[in-house]
């Protein structure tokens, strides 16, 4: 695993844990909550297209 | 959940532009109300300065521009070693991050007075002291990698530039003016907020338009842009409270470490670091930690500063 995957899951699971531990006092955690989910999908979906990208270029190769 | 009415033009006019509907305002308009915001900001905080310079200010600014220095050394590591940038991008991010925004003091400015939570008025100068610390160890960072022929254009492009030289010449002005300047303030007191609403109805679109680019960058760059908000702004409310500043100056000094700058350090990278990639590191303050501080960072800041206090 690279070190920049594993910087973006540290910081999306640290984005959820300080957004729930802000919750549970009742401070306005929800933001942290829905920028960890947005980072989350652009992670995912952007290794996706990146992936889909250099299967293409191995086949027109 | 409740938007401030600044903040929410920012989204009207983010929203508009992913509509495909892009609210454009003139490109004089836009540059005006950036003039506006400085001068306020630099001129009623001169005009508080002249009341409250002590020798305790000076211990405190001296703070501030090492807090301000110490910033890109941060983000340099997480740039170079973990996203695998250049050295030459990470030390021009790096002082992107190190440096402020004056655009999101002010959504910070405008929220503190819509909630009635006292600070201390001479911030203006913590913001234009911390403008440029950054920019120099960003240089200092890429010393191998200057490629700039022109040393003074460099220290004039850092030291005068229009946001540092407009905000800088308010503060002087209020400063030596002290109560004389209070007949501007109808203009540039009053106003303030809804000139900040037009200003944040622009950032939103141009922040907006900018969106694709992360897609170039990959998401490294969105979670840097979103963690490095967050270490800067701990660390500068654990400074306000060594400094003894009130819970409104913890979270303006808070709001600053987490803000990065998209006027003041391109336009002296620019000239100084060429080779540097412009367009990553204004994305990324300007398309993920801009937004990122006006929508979550500095509610939070202020919800978990006056928590904390209370």
């Amino acid at each position: 695993m690279n070190r920049t995957l594993i910087f973006e899951i540290s910081i999306i699971f640290l984005l959820v844990v300080l957004g729930l531990a802000l919750l549970a006092h009742s401070l306005p955690g929800w933001g942290l909550l829905a920028v960890s989910a947005l980072l989350t999908v652009s992670s995912v979906s952007l290794r996706l297209i990146n992936a889909g990208q250099s299967s293409m270029q191995v086949s027109n190769g | 959940m409740q938007i401030d009415v600044v903040v929410a033009f920012f989204l009207f006019g983010a929203l508009a532009q992913l509509l495909n509907a892009p609210i454009k305002m003139p490109k004089g308009l836009y540059q005006s109300l950036t003039l506006f915001l400085l001068v306020a900001i630099g001129l009623k905080g001169g005009i508080a300065l002249s009341s409250y310079a002590s020798l305790a200010l000076l211990w405190q600014s001296l703070a501030i521009i090492a807090f301000g220095a110490l910033l890109p050394f941060l983000a340099f590591p997480l740039l170079r070693h973990v996203g695998g940038l250049s050295l030459v991008d990470s030390a021009s991010m790096a002082a992107h991050y190190g440096s402020v925004s004056v655009a999101t003091f002010a959504v910070a400015l405008a929220l503190l007075e819509a909630n009635g939570i006292p600070y201390e008025p001479y911030f203006a100068l913590f913001v234009a002291l911390l403008e440029i610390p950054a920019i120099a160890v960003g240089l200092w960072l890429a010393r191998r990698h200057n490629t700039a022929n022109d040393r003074r254009e460099v220290v004039r492009e850092i030291f005068l530039n229009q946001g540092v030289l407009l905000l800088v010449g308010s503060l002087m002005i209020g400063f030596i003016a002290g109560s004389g300047a209070d007949k501007l303030l109808p203009f540039f007191g009053t106003l303030f907020h809804g000139v900040l609403a037009l200003f944040l109805l622009e950032m939103g679109r141009v922040a907006a338009s900018r969106m694709n680019s992360l897609r170039e960058y990959g998401s490294f760059i969105s979670c840097f842009g979103v963690i490095m908000p967050l270490i800067g702004a701990t660390l500068g409310a654990f400074l306000a409270a060594l400094l003894g500043l009130s819970a409104g100056g913890m979270i303006l000094l808070a709001t600053l470490g987490g803000s990065a700058s998209y006027i003041a350090v391109p336009a002296a990278m620019a000239v100084a670091m060429p080779a540097a990639n412009q367009s990553l590191s204004i994305t990324a303050s300007l398309s993920v930690t801009f937004p990122f501080n006006v929508l979550v960072g500095i509610p939070l800041y202020s919800a978990l500063i006056s928590y904390i206090m209370a």
